[in-house]
């Protein structure tokens, strides 16, 4: 197998709400979110594209007499996703939006909504204040302050009211809940920040619009949404300081169970994998391993691979035999000896590891070096 | 787990008493069961099948406890015996018989294993590869197993009808697997293997993928042979819930009585020749059932009311309800297909009704445990 090349680092030359999410938890993980080719080693998470085709048809149901239109919207965008993780190497698994978890209880959601909100045909007016330009109103737009270094594209402004889209929102009863609800109303007011930098008036309020309806309101007070963009500002400034300074990724990465539980980017961050966080749930049964050997299965599609487990982020089976499907994960491609890498397996009781779609298994060797500038061409893994 | 088969056993030999028509019977333990196969499977239509000289099992692992056997005096040095069921049931004898027990010691280690009866014997494995979405038939609930077992012994009928040979010369079964493609989810085989010992080749004829596409088409859809159309016949299908002599059950599937029910088999069937065959309530076959089933879960229940939500039969009071569904749907709401999604959706966000996964109860679930 020809190793893919490294992924260079580069300094980031503007920063906006979800990167800004990114940073606070990591600098490693936002500057992997704005380098494209590290994306080829994401496995992307369904429910974020229905949230997309959600935010769609909610965005086409405020065009007057748009409501015949509505199932049309709703599928071409799941198409075009669809069409994208066909050829991505990870996500080809979702080739299928109908198998995508939650797929027909957020479009029935979409739909409904979106007919209940959607003006007739005679409708044309605008609630908007006549302050704002109407180019400054709508779905996406694109809004930049700070000198075009801090750019956001809210899901919708309609002049007065930010609103964000989202598949879900947390169950307040989540452990975790609280701080999803905090990563949300700092993107809205960050987003506020920038509108009211751009267009001189601030924002009234936001909200976040949930598929089933639910809404959660976002208070807009202008010196919290500005300290909010100071703080996005100074962590740019901060990282890239380092970047071009070729500090090691590793100096750049956050390692903690806080940081690295949802991160996207775990496959090939060394970082996480020479410490290895502990996880607290067994949904995401992680680690590295040996392969010992291979063995096919009888539909030619199954296989299962046995691994000496060299290190991982909770107590499993020192031995593993994980199954695993081509069309699902792969053809691993190993021989005995290999190193492989194994995230986000099902632990069982028994300490066993179970591959379900959202598993991930690669040869560390087939996976590239992350590098920060002209550093990095002298890391070996 | 420590398998063992016994060259030879006795039950309750020193006193025994005449069968007085009454079953010692335990289905966990009579229940057929195969291993990985070591032929190769084939995929057809929708369906993968495979067939060829395999090993079944019949397994008695005591409910999951094991037996403890060890040699005892007075018994010869190659037998052991189970010391604790040996001198329960001497107990109960002579009690009955107003004798004083004489228990036996062991003189010897313990060991703890299983009971098997293994025998080489012809099979084939038939699954289905794609149920659709919202679709499944998971051997770990009991409506799936009710799906997959339909499944099997309607497959073993229309292969006697085939084959034109009595029922009992196959013997039917299923089979559970992990599913690496669905979250969590345990997917089914049903298989038929030959009575026979050695095998009479039933199994591997009715295996070849073109046969097994016959059988299917036997059972879900009108064929010559009529065995569709006489199940689906209103004279059959209108006094039929479940199962019946005339369709499913006879005297080789006592221990599955409960679970067979011939609409779930044309429904597995037709799933097994294309994944977009409608699974619907709506169907002739199903609708007078959706009905029964609303009036059955109301009749358990005050101070609901029988209505109708996104199509589907259902009962609320106002705060909750119950909807029915057809066995095959699944109710997680991650993994719901588009009947559930939208009476999920009109329940809740447009008459204000509490929905969980709890509100759904199958059509299998509420003529049989409509509590």
């Amino acid at each position: 197998m020809t190793k893919p090349e490294a992924i260079v680092l580069g300094t980031i030359d503007r920063t906006s709400p979800s990167m800004w999410a990114d940073m606070r938890l990591c600098g490693l993980r936002s500057l992997l979110a704005s380098a494209p080719r590290a994306q080829d080693w994401v496995l992307h998470d369904p429910r974020a594209w229905l949230g997309t085709a959600f935010h769609r048809v909610m965005s086409a149901a405020r065009i007057p007499g748009a409501l015949n239109s509505l199932e049309s919207v709703w599928k071409k965008t799941v198409d075009e996703l669809a069409t994208q993780a066909a050829h991505h190497p990870l996500d080809r698994r979702f080739t299928s939006p109908e198998k995508w978890p939650s797929y027909f209880i957020v479009k029935q959601r979409a739909l409904a909504l979106a007919a209940a909100n959607s003006p007739p045909a005679s409708v044309v007016t605008s609630q908007a204040r006549a302050v704002t330009l109407p180019s400054q109103r709508g779905s996406e737009r694109r809004f930049e302050a700070r000198a075009g270094k801090l750019v956001g594209r809210p899901d919708y402004f309609d002049g007065i009211t930010i609103t964000e889209y989202k598949s879900s929102l947390p169950n307040r009863e989540w452990r975790i809940a609280p701080i999803i609800i905090e990563g949300f109303q700092r993107q809205l007011r960050l987003y506020a920040a920038i509108i009211g930098e751009t267009t001189g008036n601030y924002p009234d309020a936001a909200r976040v619009v949930a598929a089933s309806g639910e809404t959660l309101a976002v208070p807009i007070e202008r010196t919290a949404c500005t300290q909010e963009a100071d703080a996005a500002m100074s962590a740019m400034d901060s990282l890239n300081s380092l970047v071009a300074a070729n500090t090691p990724v590793d100096q750049l990465a956050v390692v903690s169970p806080e940081s690295c539980s949802r991160c996207f980017y775990k496959l090939i961050c060394d970082a996480f994998w020479q410490s290895l966080p502990v996880s607290s749930t067994t949904s995401d049964g992680t680690f590295v391993g040996f392969v010992k050997s291979v063995e096919s299965g009888a539909d030619g599609d199954l296989y299962s691979v046995d691994l000496d487990v060299k290190a991982s982020n909770q107590k499993i089976a020192p031995k593993q035999r994980i199954v695993l499907r081509k069309s699902i994960h792969g053809d691993l491609n190993a021989s005995a000896g290999d190193e492989c890498r194994v995230i986000d397996g099902r632990v069982g009781a028994d300490g066993r590891i179970r591959a379900d779609i959202s598993t991930v298994v690669s040869k560390t060797a087939g996976l590239p070096l992350v590098v920060t500038g002209a550093r990095g061409t002298a890391l070996t893994r | 787990m420590d398998l063992r088969q016994p060259k030879g056993f006795v039950s309750y030999f020193s006193k025994a008493r005449d069968y007085d028509g009454v079953f010692d019977f335990v289905p966990r333990a009579a229940r057929p069961k195969v291993g990985r196969p070591a032929f190769a499977i084939h995929q057809h239509q929708n369906f993968q099948v495979g067939a060829g000289s395999g090993r079944l099992h019949v397994i008695n692992d005591n409910g999951g406890r094991l037996f403890s056997f060890a040699p005892a005096a007075g018994f010869g040095h190659d037998m052991l015996i189970d010391i604790d069921a040996a001198n329960a049931a001497d107990e109960k004898w002579a009690s009955a018989n107003d004798r004083r027990p004489s228990p036996i010691a062991a003189n010897g280690p313990t060991i703890q294993c299983a009971l098997a009866a293994v025998s080489e014997t012809d099979m084939l494995l038939l699954g289905i590869s794609d149920y659709g979405p919202g679709r499944i038939a998971d051997p770990r609930t009991p409506r799936g197993r009710a799906a997959l077992y339909s499944l099997a012994f309607m497959l073993r009928r229309a292969a006697a009808v085939r084959l034109d040979i009595q029922d009992y010369e196959l013997k039917a079964g299923i089979r559970s697997l992990e599913h690496p493609a669905a979250l969590g989810a345990v997917t089914g085989q049903v298989f038929l293997s030959d009575t026979l010992e050695n095998g009479a080749g039933y199994a591997t004829f009715l295996g070849a993928p073109a046969v097994m596409q016959e059988l299917l088409e036997m059972i879900s859809r009108p064929t010559p042979s009529q065995f569709f159309d006489r199940m689906n016949a209103h004279a059959h299908s209108s006094a039929c819930d479940t199962s019946c002599p005339d369709c499913l059950r006879s005297y080789s599937n006592l221990a599955y009585h409960s679970l067979l029910d011939w609409r779930l088999a044309i429904d597995m069937a037709a799933l097994a020749l294309d994944p977009t065959a409608p699974i619907t309530l709506a169907s002739p076959a199903w609708s007078r059932l959706s009905a029964l089933s609303a009036t059955t879960l109301l009749s358990a229940r005050t101070g609901f009311r029988q209505t109708t939500i996104a199509g589907l039969e259902a009962i609320e009071n106002g705060t909750s309800v119950k909807i029915v569904t057809h066995p095959l749907w699944r109710t997680e709401q991650a993994n719901l297909g588009p009947e559930l999604a939208a009476a999920w959706d009109d329940a809740q966000r447009v008459r204000g009704l509490r929905v969980t996964e709890d509100s759904f109860v199958s059509v299998f679930e509420a003529l049989r445990r409509p509590v």
